[in-house]
């Protein structure tokens, strides 16, 4: 048993358990954010795999795809949700600047120990500031959706 | 540009047509989650058919994409969860034999254009593939996403846009 693949199962049970737990009470507003960030997470995907910034030398699915599946499956989804359900409800703007900064920090972080540790991630021209602006957009992407959509879902 | 690519574009054309045309604004959050949920669905079994072999796309929309990713992100995450919204929002009021039939003429319409595809061009080769199969599992992913989407939309209400 490799350790990417011991590491995938940790993620994949971890991703699970912290989902049911904030579904309680918001299952159907989790489950949106969930699926809305699966889907920035492909394209996201797509678009690095794309220009070869990354590699996935360990990637469930050898043949098909290039691409790593877990990942953008369930475990960068997860991280949507939990952007989601702790988002600031009083406008303060350096609170807010630091709440986006922090969560577009905490993935690439991840990213890097994954690259560093295991043959998840390889990075090929990987730069820690575009991906860091990416994540930016990517939440604010996906806070503008959610907030919209909640307006035609019954609390 | 070859034939192929052209079929594609058309295909892809009609499709953002009949977003426009058959999705109506205010039921916009209802087709997000018919859109969003397949996708849960079509992803890991598009790469599992291509995995085990099952299936090819030789030609793809962009010319390098089978370097990168082999299964067809434009049938995945585009065509067919559209057409998966439109099967949805327009489902009738009937009774069980009603909604098979549905359920079959809508997945046998689709499936023999795939079939037709697939005999006639190099978008999608069948290997150890066949048309039934096709046919039921388009059938299963639209029941799948037909039941979620009736679970969720208990508690979608209407607003303004």
């Amino acid at each position: 048993m490799s350790v990417e693949f011991f590491v995938l199962v940790i993620l994949w049970v971890i991703s699970i358990i912290t989902l049911l737990i904030i579904s309680k009470g918001r299952t159907r507003l989790t489950q949106i954010t969930f699926l809305f960030t699966q889907a920035l997470a492909w394209i996201f995907e797509f678009i690095i795999t794309f220009f070869k910034l990354v590699e996935f030398p360990y990637r469930e699915f050898k043949v098909a795809t290039e691409m790593s599946f877990s990942l953008y499956y369930i475990v960068f989804p997860t991280v949507g949700v939990l952007f989601i359900l702790y988002y600031p409800k009083q406008l303060n703007k350096l609170k807010l600047l630091f709440y986006y900064l922090f969560f577009s920090m905490v993935i690439p972080i991840f990213t890097f120990s994954l690259e560093r540790y295991s043959k998840l991630f390889h990075f090929i021209n990987w730069n820690w500031t575009v991906h860091v602006l990416a994540d930016l957009l990517i939440f604010y992407i996906l806070k503008t959706f959610i907030f919209w959509f909640q307006k035609g879902l019954k609390s | 540009m070859n034939l192929e690519r052209w079929i594609l574009v058309g295909v892809i054309f009609v499709t953002i047509l009949a977003i426009f045309t058959l999705i109506p604004r205010k039921r916009a959050r209802e087709a997000w989650v018919l859109l969003l949920f397949l996708q849960v669905i079509t992803w890991p079994a598009g790469l599992f058919v291509v995995e085990m072999g099952w299936i090819e796309y030789p030609i793809q929309l962009l010319k390098r994409t089978n370097q990168y990713n082999r299964t067809s992100l434009t049938f995945e995450f585009f065509i067919f969860p559209i057409v998966a919204i439109i099967f949805s929002l327009y489902f009738p009021n009937v009774k069980r034999l009603g909604a098979i039939i549905y359920y079959v003429c809508y997945a046998g319409f689709f499936t023999c254009i795939e079939v037709l595809l697939e005999r006639t061009t190099r978008l999608v080769e069948y290997h150890e593939w066949t048309w039934y199969w096709t046919l039921i599992t388009v059938i299963i992913s639209l029941f799948l996403n037909h039941k979620y989407y009736l679970w969720y939309k208990k508690k979608l209400i209407k607003v303004k846009a």
